[in-house]
């Protein structure tokens, strides 16, 4: 079971996120994207309530995996080579994966998933990059976090998770 | 193979830290108290991130070298047990010092609860039990 991604860019900013399985979400039978919920967006979404209580979240998760992997790297005696990959608590499991740019995706899914980081990285190399990267009319300003507002990215990353093999079980 | 073992009082502070084998970073006495601390606090926030309701916290950390496991007792202290990537039944491994813990330290009528442990018999116990497991 798969419950949500986060994005953060290298300015410790939430510049993507999306939900699937989690309790309370906005349960969709079709697969009409205008019921996915996603934050952050430009003209605020349908739910203005859960987007004040987002802001929270993602600043909490930032947190817990700026610590992690600091403690992680503190530990380590390869030193830098190191990378923090996933935690476990008894309702959910966290995974992480960083990319050399310092884009930060973050999964959550249930404890009983094996790990995803495959799965992290298939989304950077195929449709983070494919459909925000190498999209011309993404503004690029690399001082700058942008919301991620692609309808494209949305619709394949979509597509992807809910192909997985562990996405409902 | 188990690396090393840390014992975190309810309040956040370090009271036991061993090293049984090499594969970490040696740190000064200081830098395991810090790591103490943000480990309680980094518990204490997943437990609140979680997606589907209230969750009891970190319990295993994956890291490409090293796995550390959290066995929280009911009272909060928080045993944490760092093992390579690959080791098994930790489960059973922190059960037992929780054993030894509450036999050689907490039935030791000179110590004194939440404090630093410097107990001999603790100590032989614990290096005996880890050796065989």
């Amino acid at each position: 079971m798969i419950y949500s991604l986060y994005l953060f860019d290298r300015h410790c900013q939430c510049v993507f996120y999306t939900e699937w399985n989690r309790p309370g979400a906005s349960r969709s039978t079709s697969d009409d994207l205008r019921n996915q919920y996603v934050w952050p967006t430009q003209h605020g979404s349908s739910d203005p309530r859960k987007d004040t209580a987002m802001v929270d979240e993602a600043k909490l998760v930032y947190g817990v995996i700026y610590s992690l992997k600091s403690m992680v790297a503190k530990l380590s005696a390869t030193a830098g080579s190191d990378q923090f990959l996933s935690y476990r608590t008894n309702t959910y499991k966290l995974h992480y994966f960083e990319t050399a740019s310092g884009l930060k995706f973050v999964l959550t899914s249930d404890p009983a998933t094996s790990s995803l980081l495959e799965v992290l990285k298939q989304i950077y190399l195929h449709i983070y990059l494919e459909y925000v990267v190498k999209n011309a009319l993404v503004p690029a300003d690399p001082k700058k976090s942008l919301p991620i507002a692609n309808d494209y990215f949305c619709a394949v990353l979509n597509n992807y998770i809910k192909g997985l093999a562990c996405f409902q079980s | 193979m188990i690396l090393s073992l840390y014992i975190v009082n309810k309040a956040g502070g370090l009271i036991y830290q061993r090293d049984f084998n090499e594969g970490l970073n040696r740190m000064s006495s200081n830098d395991y108290l810090i790591l103490a601390g943000t480990f309680h606090s980094i518990h204490a926030i997943t437990s609140r991130i979680s997606p589907t309701g209230h969750s009891d916290g970190l319990e295993l950390l994956e890291a490409e070298t090293f796995k550390l496991h959290c066995f929280q007792t009911v009272t909060g202290t928080k045993f944490l047990l760092v093992t390579d990537p690959v080791h098994h039944n930790v489960e059973s491994a922190l059960k037992r010092i929780y054993d030894m813990y509450s036999d050689y330290v907490m039935k030791n009528p000179f110590y004194t609860p939440e404090m630093p442990i410097r107990l001999e018999l603790f100590d032989t116990h614990l290096l005996r039990a880890i050796r065989t497991l």
